[in-house]
């Protein structure tokens, strides 16, 4: 070999040692710090850093044995992940006593402990062992007999096909039906689970294209159908959720979102309450939360639509709380905390009365009364007068009071709704302690609106509604949500 | 040459030489690697260094990795000298020569390296280095190629191997082949490879079984009978047209002995072959190339393309799996076995599974009448069977009563090191087969009923006849399990199927080994003959099948797929459709005929595509491993599985989490 001549042939790389430093003891999983803990506790202490390393390496070379044993129980099994039981048979076969105790079906869990003697970030784990109380299990636990196996035929394939029934699993998606549905860009293509019939498909999109087009008469058609339609509601998963999206995306842009878009929404969700043949009642978790947004939300895209939107709730309110007993206390909840919370805007607050209002007499009472929502309501408002006063009043923040009284007025009409007769008592101006008990209640602000509004009967109506409900105030016991937003 | 250096320059020199090759020579230059980075790796575990030895494998495994996982994985962990000596991996290498195969003009370009680091690369390609350090280097490579390496220089100059030649060619090939020579002359002394060992061995017969004489007569006279009372059906023998393609069938003096006489069970079976092959569908995947004269041969038999399968999903499993799982031939009954330690039967025609009753009287029992009598009143149509006390890993159903009957008797194997054998009547075990002192992992009756065969962890696979408590015969010469065994449709040969990559036919008569086929990747899976008997479909852990040519020990192809383990394969009765079931949740069924390989149409993506052109079908099941999958004699399909339950991931560790 010696004969061999070497020619010099370019230049001398570094060799791999450097490159790539290592621990000296870092050999494997195993780490001699293992070992020496291991021996620490079975009292062998000051073992030698070299009996150490070679323990370990062999340690890991039989653990490593064990388990190439164990997988060949695994792969006979015909599983794919390794159990205890295939370590017991492993070290059964090796002639080794098997650790008694494990049982594929409990998992194991490890405690982390920090030896003393070493230095920070070396862990040692431990198996738990849970402490079973042996009086407790023979009295409480009851052991679950598992279910029998059983055997159910399908069939997989008929001449190589495979036919589409829920034994088997869904056919992979073939791109050409996705290609075949006209894509416009207003609706969203992949929406559609392929399943849907295909006329249903064609409806869908006809009827979101027809929704969102300028014409007003397409509009209305389209919303008409959804209205009156029968055979819709595998679609309404779908629709509701679009809405849902629409929604979010629309009010996510603050003022530049489209109103039309919104208005639509609003309209689909209406439609949808309206038709009989549509069974809306699951998906109404879905539908409240973009609904509410229209109502509360306070950069809003279109702040007109807030009325609308005060009334279709009023709608699904008198459709569904009937049969869903606490949509209107949970609703509720929602809208006295939009109504009380410190920092809420103020067409927020007119919104929540809005959706209070739309709740019924109920709410209003609740609400504005016994929450002193109008109270607090009406100091807010006194403040933004003042300051408009001031001098930079813009016009916005008029509007905003004007709103919020509007709608104040028109939920304390629900309180009274009493039409007034013509000319029949309107003598009688509210006396001071009638004034005085309208403004406790309402605060200085909305208790002087209503005692000097032209509409006497109206106030005394209220004044006497107000009576009634303090009379009760006693007695009725307050909802627990309630409580909590009060308190 | 206690310098760890001398081993680094070296691999890294013939790294960057194999590398710098030209691109024809550069696939048969890569195999050097793995064998030299192995020798190397144990020399510096031989010398004590242990760091030096971790620090090699470190920095140089990860391009090997892909293709050998596993032994690299194991080799990782032995770290002490002492480890050589006891663990096998590392003694094959350090005892046999790795072969390799080389063209001429390769090997001297190979020879020109080792003498002056030139030989192969363009002047200064790659950054091989020279001076002293190189040719330490060099040196060390040169040692492990003397002393452990076997290198074939074929005759040819032209460098091109395809990449199949090179896994039936490289390797530790010699020992699975020189140990397995009984006693012959001094030629046997030099190592031989399998092809010449293949080519070594007399011709095999691989014909049908005959048929006795008078069970012939028998079996003529009946189906007259039967076309008789039927008129309509004309159920006569089929002409028999001895094709060209036909082997011949096998002397009686060449068969196993068997019982003398024939019994009325015999006749019975091969009635209702005749019968089944009358009725069976046709099955012809080239149908799917030529739709349009899909409906030939009018008045024949339908023709189909792919076959219909019934899949039997077993729910509600322990722990959601089972271990093996068998059909009778007749489709009435269903065999698992459970990890839990029992077997279950079901009846699939929805009949009440009842046995004998323990306490009659034997005298009373004089007819079929009265057996009927003393069965069990009361009766499920699922049965447990409780005697082993392990995992039971295959079980198998007799076949002497074929397509006609329910079987009677159930073989089982289990890790408790036995083989059961149960009886249907009694629906109890009634024989305790012991011999191998390892899990038994497969047990398989033979075609003519009688014989048995098994196949175990101890490295054996033995044959076994109902009537003898011994094997008949040993099967040695496995260098690892025996995971499964498979006769030959005459049951002259038994294929045995091995976790040491091969699989081996032998002669039943001899005990001896007449076949090796190298060339999986893993371990061996699953196993099919052909019904015609030419062929043997192999499934392995490297997730690919291989087509087997019995006569010359070759491969006719590799077929893949597959994305997790093969757990069952299967022929159609024309031995024209593979049918293959896996870990992986689907049935595929695959063309015998089809020249296969890895077609790739424009545009596609060759990396991702890992299926061969002879794939026909995917038949995904909803989260079910298909454990078994079977074709009935009437070319009909039974699969089973257990559906595996969706709850979340196993629970890890608290600490892996």
């Amino acid at each position: 070999m010696n004969s061999l001549q070497a020619k010099p042939n370019g230049i001398h790389p570094k060799p791999p040692a450097t490159a790539r430093k290592r621990p000296a003891h870092a050999t494997g999983v195993i780490q001699s710090d293992s070992i020496k803990d291991v021996a620490d506790s079975l009292g062998v202490g000051g073992l030698q850093e070299a009996i150490a390393s070679a323990l370990a390496s062999d340690v890991e070379y039989r653990i490593n044995q064990v388990i190439e044993e164990a997988v060949r129980y695994m792969k006979h099994a015909k599983r794919t992940v390794l159990t205890t039981a295939d370590i017991d048979l492993a070290l059964r076969n090796l002639n080794i006593e098997p650790l008694y105790g494990h049982s594929p079906s409990v998992p194991l869990s490890f405690r982390r402990f920090q030896p003393n003697h070493s230095e920070a970030k070396s862990f040692v784990y431990a198996v738990e062992d849970e402490e079973v109380d042996l009086e407790r299990v023979v009295r409480e636990r009851r052991v679950k007999v598992p279910r029998e196996v059983g055997v159910k035929p399908h069939w997989l394939a008929v001449e190589g096909v495979q036919p589409l029934i829920p034994e088997n699993p869904p056919p992979p998606p073939t791109s050409h039906t996705q290609t075949d549905r006209p894509s416009s860009p207003s609706s969203p293509p992949s929406s559609l689970p392929s399943s849907l019939p295909l006329p249903l498909q064609l409806y869908h999109t006809r009827l979101l294209s027809a929704l969102l087009s300028p014409d007003d008469a397409r509009r209305a058609a389209a919303l008409a159908s959804l209205a009156a339609d029968a055979g819709l509601q595998l679609l309404v998963p779908n629709l509701v959720n679009w809405v849902g999206e629409r929604v979010t995306r629309e009010l996510a842009r603050a003022e530049e979102g489209d109103p039309a878009v919104l208005q639509v929404a609003l309209g689909m969700i209406g439609s949808m309450a309206k038709n009989e043949n549509i069974f809306l009642e699951p998906y109404l978790h879905q539908i409240l939360p973009p609904l509410l947004s229209l109502l509360l939300v306070h950069p809003h895209p279109a702040p007109s639509l807030r009325p609308v939107a005060a009334s279709t709730l009023h709608q699904l309110i008198t459709l569904y709380s009937p049969k869903y007993t606490t949509l209107a206390s949970r609703l509720l909840k929602t809208l006295l905390r939009a109504l009380l919370e410190p920092e809420r805007a103020l067409p927020t607050r007119a919104g929540a009365v809005r959706g209070l209002a739309a709740l019924g007499v109920e709410g209003v009472r609740r609400g504005l009364v016994e929450s002193r929502g109008a109270e607090s309501l009406g100091r807010e408002c006194e403040a933004f007068e003042e300051a408009g006063k001031g001098g930079d009043g813009g016009e916005e923040e008029q509007e905003q009071v004007a709103e919020a009284v509007r709608a104040v007025r028109e939920a304390l009409r629900l309180l009274a709704p009493g039409a007034p007769a013509p000319g029949g008592a309107e003598e009688s101006a509210l006396d001071q302690a009638g004034e005085k008990r309208l403004q406790e209640v309402f605060g200085t602000y909305f208790g002087r609106m209503i005692s000097q509004d032209l509409d006497r009967v109206w106030a005394r109506g209220v004044l006497q509604a107000v009576g009634r409900g303090e009379g009760k105030d006693v007695d009725v016991d307050v909802d627990v949500d309630v409580d909590v937003v009060m308190s | 040459m206690l310098d760890p250096a001398a081993r680094y320059d070296g691999f890294r020199e013939l790294e960057a030489w194999v590398d710098g090759s030209l691109d024809i020579y550069r696939p048969e230059f890569t195999p050097l690697l793995f064998p030299v980075f192995v020798h190397f790796y144990l020399d510096l575990i031989q010398l004590g260094l242990k760091d030096s030895a971790v620090i090699f494998y470190a920095a140089y495994s990860p391009r090997l990795l892909p293709t050998q996982t596993a032994t690299l994985h194991h080799l990782s962990t032995l770290l002490l000298p002492v480890h050589l000596t006891s663990d096998e991996t590392a003694l094959r290498f350090r005892k046999e020569s790795y072969r390799l195969r080389m063209s001429k003009s390769g090997f001297a370009l190979f020879v020109g390296w080792l003498t002056d680091g030139m030989g192969g690369t363009g002047g200064g390609v790659g950054d091989s280095f020279g001076g002293e350090k190189g040719r330490r280097g060099r040196d060390a490579v040169l040692r492990v190629i003397n002393a452990h390496l076997k290198i074939d220089v074929a005759a040819t100059t032209s460098a091109l191997q395809s990449q199949g030649n090179l896994e039936e060619t490289t390797g530790l090939v010699s020992s699975l082949v020189s140990l397995t020579i009984p006693g012959t002359s001094s030629k046997s002394i030099k190592p031989a490879d399998p092809q010449s060992f293949n080519a070594a061995q007399s011709p095999l017969k691989l014909g049908k079984p005959p048929l006795d004489l008078a069970l012939r007569e028998e079996v003529d006279r009946a189906i007259k009978e039967i076309m008789e009372d039927a008129s309509a059906m004309d159920l006569d023998r089929p002409k028999e047209k001895p094709q060209d393609a036909e082997l011949p069938t096998v002397a009686p003096e060449d068969m196993p002995p068997l019982p003398p006489s024939f019994r009325e069970v015999d006749v019975r079976r091969e009635v209702a072959k005749v019968s089944d092959e009358r009725k069976r569908i046709r099955l012809d995947p080239t149908l799917l190339q030529s739709s349009a004269n899909a409906d030939v041969a009018p008045g024949r038999k339908k023709v189909v393309a792919l076959p219909s399968i019934c899949m039997y999903t077993l729910h509600d499993v322990p722990d959601g799996n089972v271990p093996c799982a068998t059909f009778s031939q007749d489709s009435s009954l269903l065999a698992t076995g459970f990890e839990q330690s029992y077997i279950r039967l079901w009846n699939l025609k929805g009949e009440k599974i009842r046995g004998l009753r323990s306490d009659f009287d034997l005298t009373n029992v004089r007819e079929a009448r009265d057996l009927r009598r003393i069965r069990d009143k009361a009766g499920s149509i699922t049965r447990k069977l409780i005697g082993h006390s392990g995992p039971v890993y295959s079980v198998s159903f007799d076949p002497l009563a074929g397509s006609s009957g329910p079987p009677h008797w159930l073989l089982s194997s289990s890790a408790d090191a036995t083989i059961r054998l149960w009886s249907l009547d009694l629906l109890a075990n009634v024989v305790v087969y012991r011999g191998h002192e390892s899990p038994v992992w497969d047990v398989q009756w033979g075609p003519l009923g009688t014989y048995f065969a098994s196949g175990s962890r101890d490295r054996t696979a033995r044959l076994w006849c109902t009537e003898r408590l011994a094997p008949l015969r040993v099967f040695a010469g496995h260098l690892n399990d025996v995971d499964i065994v498979r006769f030959h449709p005459n049951s002259l040969y038994l294929a045995t199927g091995s976790s040491d990559w091969t699989a081996r036919l032998w002669d039943i008569q001899r005990g001896a080994c007449v076949r090796v086929f190298v060339g999986h990747q893993g371990g061996i899976s699953a196993m099919a003959f052909s019904p015609d008997g030419r062929y043997l479909a192999t499934g392995s852990d490297d997730l690919s099948i291989n087509l087997w040519d019995l006569h010359s020990g070759r491969r006719i192809k590799k077929m893949t797929g597959h994305n997790a383990a093969i757990h069952s394969l299967t022929f159609s009765a024309e031995s024209n459709v593979l049918l293959s079931g896996g870990a992986d949740w689907t049935v595929r069924c695959w063309d015998v005929k089809s020249a296969g390989g890895n077609a790739t149409s424009l545009g596609e993506d060759v990396t991702e595509k890992t299926e061969t052109s002879d794939l026909l079908a995917t038949l995904p099941t909803k989260r079910t491993p298909v454990v078994n999958v079977q074709f009935t004699p009437r070319n009909m399909v039974l699969a089973t599985g257990p559906i595996q339950p969706t709850a979340a991931p196993p629970a890890w560790p608290s600490f892996l989490s």
